[in-house]
């Protein structure tokens, strides 16, 4: 087993660990702690599949920045509540006996798909074998892909982000007309 | 690169009236402008949609997406659901002391996210579009921020909505793993024979399903649409599931067109769910946007078996029903939210009782929508159901014609209580909000019911024409 | 007369439907201006039946059929369904029928409905029902057929439901339109099937390719489409809305029962006769609903007490004579009796009419009798009506029914000729009996002798009914006369219909002849001897005498009972098991989730439902999973 293979399964342990505690803990602060290592053990895989610019986004973006904003969020909410902000876990045997099975269901098929196999990426390394795939940094190839081939795609994306920052400035903005006036319609 | 960008103009047009509200409504704020400015964006881009919808689609971008043609048509429909959205808000909102310059801005950047899906032919775009749609949705739901109804509403629709992203994703990863494309022209040539990537297209089929509140993906649209305000519920109603039915056409018939019976029966059977549970739900609703929620649930299922009969005639049939339902669930829903008074935006049936007395012009349009509704002749909804059915019997599917037959007979039910019930002898309150305008499109609305039920051969070999000579994959 | 004015037909009372119901619904005042009202809707219809009558002169038999297209109303692909019209003997004669007599069933109501306040949206109603009966019978294609034919519906419930403040009547309007829906479902899936067989819906094509489909599926295609036609026509088992009809107004019940509604069934096994010949199992099927139904319907009329009721079930019985014709294959001798009677039956509805509003809307034949004397003209157009319908020669309706019951002889279904000659007989007894209750006697209620005269418009439709009724009958004399020289109808409508040609002996026709007249005379006199003398002593007499058969008619044969236990409360209680349960489920999941979960978002904010939502998600994920095993299953 080479170095490779140790540092992906014990990256995948710590996102799937950590993914549990999320999922079961009944304090949040908990759970809000194991997204944050769910979160990392993701860019770890990012890193180890190559791909550099997203290992460093994630980290920076999910880890560094949402992350902490939810935990902020749940511990100024404690406050609000007056007590420790607890969830449950509700139809414990319908969703176990549901998630075991879209479980067992997506690892065969997952086994079953045996990728090597697969037209594209057997051409793919065809092709690869020739001319050897420029190695070094992801970055200015993403960069050149976004503003061109993708440009659009980038568009629509930062669209998405001004939906809703207009949406959450909207919902979280203090009440403006219907404070003012008295909550009653006109009949 | 440019003349792309160009033919793009009816998207743009609507982002830059949006952005354009969202200044006006920083220097004056919900100044009744707003609604102006939205309405000529979408009055513009419908010209220019109207305009390309005979020629043929085109290409952009390297063929990322398509416009003209099929999109052009679905646009048509679906500017025609926010110009009805826009107008009815107009009129509604500022009853509801919600007459909010951000909301002209929201269904116009829905309304981009639609358009995007329409005519995307390449799957992350269309995500990319459904995200847009439904972010900007979300918030539209819960726009009465002080109703714990709405509040509810809105974070149901969201949680959902989230879940329903999640399945989206997983789906397009397996779709791009088993393939290595996303694009929609090139996937006939590359299915490969393995399950993974069925369970890829059966988890992007469960994201399209949610949209479009089929069975049984459909639990939180009677909710979402009861506690939103109710002209955003009749655009979620029609727009929305217009924008995804379209996509899923798109995945399906372009995409998938080379193993139709891989996934034709299981839309019949989704198909057969929808219209049993939507019908059989709304028999006993006394709620009238909720039973219209339900009764949105079973026409995804009519619309849904004409893409389930896989042929041509089906998908132009399934497309000729988008028209036809949205003009009358347009109409339906603007009745009701010109109609509705309570203070918890509740519209219980009795409260129709007098409409027709006291309005009868309004109430004979609101009779002539729920007939189409119903699938009566010479309406829309009866050309609709046929031009589906048709589809469906030459397809060999005898059992879901029957299905649909029987549950559209038990649905005259409740839609005929409806329509007796605005007649009866009882003394009416006067119309709460009115407008010229939302009369305008009612009666806009209720002509074109007539004329697609009477004269429905242009529209139908308009969309015939989209799968004849579009490059469908139909062999 | 230019064939190209047959659109205009239907035209013609649409535009009525549509004036009357825009100038209605927009301008109040219109609404109080009964004569313009009244004078519109006539006039459309009488329009259309001049226009009717020109095209009936005008046009030599020779020509027919003509096919006048409108315009091309659904073109997509290879399917193409036009707005054409077909003009036959058959389609022609039955809008002769259906204007003639709907016309003057319009004049009447200008004088029954006065006052009405719905009085616009009940002439609207009227026209829109003649328009749509009028495409039903000349469309030329089945799918606009359709369209008429769910338009009659449509119209029916609305007019039955007229008065809809009255719950039982608007019930009773829902119970038409549900029990018609049923036969349309069949009448539907009749028509999908029979386009997948012949890729056609238009008559032509349909009736010159019938020959070409399978017997099996001809056979089911038949069944199907017949089941339609006992909805509308009320047969068994579909005949138990008939009855309850009569909550609408009394000209609306002489409408469905003699010119539009009920006859479509009837015309529609004529129209596609040359496709029922075929296959003789179904013919035979209908011959002997048929001769039940008149049989079961005519022992119901006996006993019933309401005026309308009477001849509602002598309608059924009626039908059920026309459905046995048609069975046998004498298609145009029951399109005959479908014109004789006809004007007998509009004629009784509005004798009755009459006789309800001289009474101030009294319906039971026991608080009635001794009429006569205060209502003379009434009493003469109602005895004409009734002796009509009972089949006395040399009035209408002896030849009709006379020429369907020989037919039935001829083909040698003797036992249900027989079953026809025990209704006919039966048929005198309850019209001897109506008659004799409602006319005759002394008086049995205060009212009577209040009772008068209803006005001229009134009136004139009764006296041309009468006419009617009197001699519509010669034009189709038995063949036993001149060898069928003088059966000018039979002649006319067999260019349109396939009637099954029987042999018939003249020494068999003869004594088919006789016996019916027999039966006539012999069934009228012993209704007049019973009920004359004891009035209604004679119904409590038959009471006791006949005992349980009695109460078994009276009950309808328990048939609305058992359809009830059958069909209504296993639906409703169907339907209601889901209710109870998701309410059970998810309301008391609600209730103790929602307090398990907590879930606060914001101070002052109700509980979020958690247990609820995440119900929904979980309806959503084993939808994905049946889903996602759909498909692996698919591709493995």
């Amino acid at each position: 087993m080479d170095y490779y293979r140790i540092a992906f399964y014990l990256f995948g342990a710590l996102t799937v660990l950590a993914a549990v505690v999320v999922v079961w803990s009944r304090n949040l602060i908990h759970a809000g702690m194991g997204l944050l290592l769910t979160l990392f053990g993701v860019a770890g895989l990012y890193a180890l599949a190559a791909a550099d610019f997203l290992a460093v986004v994630q980290i920076l973006v999910y880890v560094g920045g949402i992350v902490i904003l939810l935990l902020f969020g749940i511990m100024l909410t404690q406050r609000i509540a007056g007590r420790a902000p607890r969830t449950g876990v509700v139809n414990r045997t319908v969703g176990a006996l549901i998630a075991t099975g879209l479980f067992v269901l997506f690892v065969m098929v997952i086994f079953s798909a045996r990728f090597a196999e697969l037209p594209w990426i057997a051409q793919g390394r065809m092709i690869d074998r020739e001319s050897a795939p420029p190695v070094g940094s992801t970055v200015e190839r993403l960069g050149q892909l976004l503003v061109g081939p993708y440009l659009l795609l980038f568009e629509v994306a930062a669209l998405v982000l001004t939906v809703a920052l207009i949406g959450a400035a909207y919902l979280a903005r203090r009440s403006r007309q219907e404070g003012a006036r008295p909550r009653r319609m006109i009949s | 690169m440019w003349l792309d960008t160009l033919a793009l103009m009816p998207v743009l047009l609507l982002v830059v009236a949006g952005l354009l509200i969202i200044v006006l409504d920083s220097l004056d704020n919900d100044s009744p402008v707003l609604p102006w400015v939205a309405l000529l964006g979408l009055l513009g881009a419908l010209v220019l949609e109207l305009n390309r919808l005979g020629g043929g689609g085109r290409f952009l971008f390297e063929g990322l997406l398509r416009v003209g043609g099929f999109s052009a048509y679905v646009n048509a429909v679906l500017l025609l659901g926010g110009i009805a959205t826009v107008i009815f808000c107009r009129a509604y909102l500022p009853r509801i002391w919600h007459a909010h310059g951000e909301v002209y801005a929201l269904v116009l950047f829905a309304l981009v996210g639609m358009m995007v899906m329409a005519a995307s032919y390449d799957l992350v775009l269309t995500f990319l579009g459904l995200e847009t749609m439904s972010v900007a949705l979300y918030v539209l739901t819960g726009l009465a921020r002080e109703d714990v109804r709405a509040n509810e509403a809105a974070m149901k629709y969201f949680l959902l909505g989230a879940f329903a992203t999640g399945f989206v994703l997983y789906g397009l990863a397996f779709l791009y793993g088993t393939t290595g494309t996303t694009r929609l022209d090139l996937l006939p040539t590359r299915i490969p024979n393995t399950p993974l990537f069925w369970v890829g297209v059966g988890l992007l089929l469960v994201g399209f399903l949610f949209k479009i509140a089929a069975v049984p993906f459909h639990m939180w649209a009677p909710d979402a649409y009861q506690g939103a305000p109710t002209p955003i519920a009749g655009f979620m109603a029609t727009a929305s599931k217009a924008a995804a039915m379209s996509a899923l056409l798109l995945l399906l018939g372009h995409g998938l067109g080379l193993v139709r019976p891989q996934w034709a029966d299981v839309l019949a059977v989704v198909a057969a769910l929808s219209m049993i549970v939507g019908n059989g739900a709304a028999l006993m609703q006394g709620e009238v946007k909720r039973l219209l929620a339900y009764s949105g649930i079973a026409h995804v299922g009519y619309a849904l078996v004409g893409i389930a009969s896989a042929s041509a005639s089906g998908y132009a049939g399934a497309l000729f029903y988008l028209l036809a339902y949205a003009s009358a669930a347009l109409g339906a829903f603007g009745v009701a939210a010109l109609w509705e008074q309570r203070p918890d935006r509740q519209l219980p049936a009795e409260d129709l009782s007098g409409l027709g007395r006291r309005h009868p012009l309004l109430g004979a349009l609101w009779v002539l929508f729920l007939l189409s509704l119903v699938g009566f002749p010479p309406l829309a909804g009866f050309m609709a159901k046929y031009a589906v059915f048709a589809a469906a019997v030459q397809a060999g599917k005898i059992w879901l014609v029957l299905i649909g037959v029987i549950t559209s007979m038990i649905s005259a039910y409740y839609y005929l209580r409806l329509c007796v019930l605005i007649w009866r002898p009882v003394e009416a309150h006067p119309l709460p909000s009115s407008g010229q305008l939302a009369s305008g499109v009612l009666l806009l609305t209720s002509a074109l019911l007539l004329w697609l039920g009477l004269w429905p051969s242009g529209v139908l070999e308009l969309v015939g024409r989209f799968f004849e000579d579009s490059g469908l994959v139909l062999r | 007369m230019m064939p190209q004015w047959t659109p205009y037909l239907v035209g013609l009372p649409l535009l009525g439907f549509l004036l009357s119901g825009l100038l209605g619904l927009l301008w109040p005042r219109y609404r109080r201006w009964e004569i313009g009202i009244g004078v519109l809707a006539v006039s459309v219809v009488a329009l259309a039946f001049l226009l009717a009558l020109g095209l009936f002169v005008g046009l030599p038999q020779e020509e027919l059929p003509l096919r006048v297209v409108l315009y091309q109303w659904i073109a997509s692909g290879d399917f193409a369904a036009p707005i054409a019209f077909r003009l036959d003997t058959l389609s022609l004669w039955m809008t002769l029928i259906v204007t003639g007599v709907g016309a003057l069933i319009h004049l009447y109501s200008i004088g029954y409905m006065r006052g009405d306040a719905g009085y616009w949206r009940y002439f609207a109603y009227l026209n829109l029902f003649i328009a749509a009966m009028l495409l039903l019978v000349l469309a030329d294609n089945l799918l606009l057929l359709f369209l008429g034919w769910e338009g009659v519906g449509l119209c029916s419930y609305l007019l039955i439901g007229h008065w809809y403040a009255d719950r039982e009547k608007a019930f009773a309007a829902r119970k038409a339109f549900v029990v018609n829906r049923i036969g349309d479902f069949a009448f539907l899936i009749g028509l999908l099937w029979l386009f997948r067989e012949v890729g056609s819906l238009d008559l032509g094509v349909v009736l010159d390719r019938a020959g070409a489909i399978e017997s099996t599926a001809l056979g089911a295609i038949g069944m199907l489409l017949f089941l339609g036609a006992t909805g509308k026509s009320a047969q068994i088992p579909l005949y138990v809305w008939l009855p309850d009809a009569m909550a609408g107004p009394t000209p609306v019940s002489a409408l469905i029962h003699a010119a539009t509604m009920v006859t479509a069934g009837v015309y529609l096994l004529a129209r596609l006769s040359p496709l029922y010949v075929l296959s003789p199992g179904v013919l035979g099927l209908i011959a002997l609903i048929g001769a039940l139904t008149a049989l079961l319907a005519a022992t119901m009329a006996l006993v019933q007490t309401d005026i309308k009721k009477v001849l509602a079930y002598s309608t059924i019985s009626q039908l059920g004579l026309m459905f046995l014709g048609a069975g046998v294959g004498a298609f145009s001798a029951a399109i005959f009796h479908v014109f004789t009677h006809a004007f007998s039956k509009a004629l009784l509805f509005l004798g009755a009419g009459s006789v309800i509003h001289a009474l101030e809307g009294e319906q039971d034949i026991r608080r009635m009798g001794g009429l006569s004397r205060h209502m003379p003209l009434t009493y003469c157009t109602f005895l004409l009506g009734a002796l009509a319908l009972a089949g006395l020669p040399p009035l209408a309706g002896f030849f009709s029914k006379d020429m369907m019951l020989t037919a039935a002889l001829g083909s040698g279904h003797e036992v249900l000729w027989f079953l026809g000659l025990v209704s006919s007989l039966l048929t005198t007894l309850y019209m001897g009996r109506l008659l004799v209750l409602v006319f005759h006697g002394a008086p049995r209620a205060p009212a009577v002798s209040r009772a008068h005269e209803a006005p001229a418009v009134m009136r004139l439709p009764l006296v041309g009914l009468a006419v009617g009724a009197v001699a519509a009958g010669w034009i189709g004399w038995p063949d036993l006369l001149g060898h069928g020289a003088w059966n000018w109808i039979g002649r006319w409508l067999s260019d349109s219909t396939a009637d099954l040609e029987h042999g018939l002996s003249l020494g068999l026709e003869a004594l088919s002849i006789a016996l019916s007249v027999t039966v006539a005379v012999g069934g009228l006199w012993m209704a007049f001897r019973l009920w004359g003398r004891a009035g209604l002593e004679a119904d409590h007499m038959l009471q006791r005498r006949l005992g349980g058969l009695y109460a078994l008619w009276q009950s309808g044969y328990r048939v609305e009972a058992i359809y009830e236990r059958l069909f209504v409360r296993p639906l409703l209680q169907g339907s209601a098991a889901p209710l109870r349960w998701s309410e059970r489920y998810i309301a008391g999941g609600l209730i103790g989730l929602a307090s398990r979960s907590a879930f606060f978002i914001g101070s002052g904010i109700r509980r979020l439902q958690t247990g609820l939502l995440s119900l929904y998600a979980l309806v959503m994920l084993i939808g994905a999973l049946g889903l996602l095993a759909w498909f692996l299953w698919r591709s493995l």
